[in-house]
């Protein structure tokens, strides 16, 4: 087990990282109500790393083309499915989560016509949707793990700033914002969405993000910091424990193992953090 | 700049603007926001009396006509548009995000519409009057020397309004500082808060045919 746990020291780091930091970024997400946007640009980034994987395969380009070619046109995907869903909110704004869906489906469908044009992608494709961190490069997880401290560093740097834009947004109608923090948020979570789903996979990204602040948004008791902490914490805890746990039992899968350690983390922490904190009067 | 008495705080020009849909909804409108003035814009609904805060504030864009402010200090408080807010945030924790530098509970509640017992409140648990009185004391702890208000005493008992209505009066008290606020008529009616002006959104109406082009 040591000796499985040196091998896998960068990948245990980067994903126990990664899950915070990403938790992180879902409670702003979340807070917004982008959850179904960011589905949509997920998905974007999978049909873009799809036909990146595709072309690049059937042209035996170099590798250094074949390892930046998919994230480019991921960037490009998911960077189009936003401006697109943006419009579509500005242009709506009742509803946008239905349009969201079927944006999401449409692409979904894409991913799949993709996967049919390049019948090597069903393993790719398979790969980067439900991801296996086990499989993860030595050179991939010291990257992930570096994406991971700059998006942490940045999300806690800029607190303040974001979770008022994001409290505007959703209470007083505000546009997001066009300020130096705000258009960075945007950007940051484009480039953080790409580089996810390409290395730890749709499902990590999506239940890193969501997972956490959506079972505590329940807790009865309110404070800020306490709710950020408690969801970096559990993202993170789970991702450690459950990679560590797919290495001990090894029938186990690592990404749905981490999630179902999450969503019993989440549970027991609101339980627990409710009943201690919340006093009736 | 340098201010004084005479200088506008917000200076607005043959201001014109449609309804989201296209239709015309205001023209030709013009007023000076002087300081120490209180300035109510009244109307019957779907004038577009929150369309020209919107306007004013930079959030849409006007069809004609200019919006100055002398500086850039400016607090504006919309109306609510939810209710609830998926992170649970403390009534403590919304007013520390509105203020620069280190939030000061005694300053909050020294302002007299928030209790400090209240502070501790959810604000997802909090009743309509708890988050309004929030976020009006959030705008006013940012000291902005224009003031604009979309139906502050939405949501507000009586009690709490002559509470508003005293933080206002004394908001203008120094005469730098000026409020713009859309209000109901019966408000500006009322003895406890006589703004310096009313402005009938209704007069100015595109399709009106005695509009003051």
């Amino acid at each position: 087990m040591q000796a499985l746990l040196s091998i896998y020291a960068w990948t245990i780091a980067a994903s126990t990282v990664l899950g915070a930091a990403l938790a992180l970024l879902g409670v702003q997400l979340a807070a917004r109500d982008r959850a179904m946007q960011t589905m949509c640009i997920g998905q974007g980034a999978m049909l873009g790393v799809l036909i990146g994987i595709g072309f690049f395969l059937s042209f035996d380009a170099p590798p250094t083309l074949s390892a930046a070619g998919p994230f480019a046109l991921a960037f490009a995907a998911s960077a189009l499915t936003y401006v697109v869903s943006e419009r579509i909110a500005s242009r709506h704004g009742a509803s946008t989560n239905t349009h969201f869906a079927a944006l999401f489906s449409a692409l979904l469908a894409g991913g799949y016509l993709i996967s049919a044009l390049f019948p090597a992608l069903e393993n790719h494709m398979a790969q980067r949707y439900f991801g296996d961190l086990a499989t993860i490069s030595r050179s991939e997880s010291i990257a992930a793990l570096m994406m991971g401290l700059v998006i942490l560093t940045a999300l806690c740097w800029f607190q303040r700033s974001i979770t008022r834009d994001s409290f505007a947004i959703a209470i007083l109608g505000s546009k997001a914002s066009s300020t130096r923090t705000g258009i960075l948020f945007s950007l940051g979570t484009l480039v953080s969405i790409c580089f996810c789903v390409q290395i730890v996979g749709f499902l990590f990204t999506v239940a890193c993000l969501f997972l956490p602040t959506s079972i505590l948004s329940f807790r009865r008791n309110a404070g800020l910091k306490g709710h950020l902490v408690t969801c970096a914490l559990i993202a993170g805890m789970a991702s450690l424990s459950g990679f560590t746990a797919s290495l001990w039992f090894t029938h186990l899968p690592t990404v749905p193992t981490i999630v179902a350690l999450m969503v019993v983390f989440a549970i027991v922490i609101k339980n627990l953090a409710g009943q201690r904190l919340y006093k009736p009067a | 700049m340098t201010l004084t008495a005479a200088t506008p705080l917000l200076v607005v020009r043959d201001l014109a603007f449609d309804a989201p849909d296209g239709r015309p909804l205001v023209a030709g409108l013009a007023y000076d926001l002087m300081p120490g003035g209180i300035v109510a814009i009244a109307g019957p609904n779907g004038t577009g009396k929150s369309t020209l805060l919107k306007i004013i504030m930079g959030e849409l864009k006007a069809a004609r006509g200019s919006v100055t402010f002398a500086n850039k200090s400016v607090g504006y408080l919309s109306q609510l548009h939810n209710r609830e807010f998926h992170i649970p945030l403390s009534l403590a924790d919304v007013l520390s995000l509105g203020v620069p530098g280190r939030f000061n509970p005694a300053a909050a509640t020294a302002l007299g519409l928030l209790a400090a017992e209240e502070l501790g409140l959810a604000w997802n648990t909090a009743s309509g009057g708890e988050r309004q009185k929030t976020l009006l004391t959030q705008v006013l702890m940012t000291q902005p020397q224009v003031l604009i208000l979309d139906e502050p005493m939405n949501h507000l008992d009586n009690v709490t309004r002559g509470k508003l209505y005293a933080v206002l009066r004394d908001f203008v008290a120094n005469g730098k500082r000026a409020i713009l606020m859309v209000c109901h008529e019966k408000l500006i009616t009322s003895d406890e808060l006589r703004p310096a002006s009313i402005i009938d959104l209704s007069k100015f109406s595109s399709l009106s045919s005695d509009s003051q082009n």
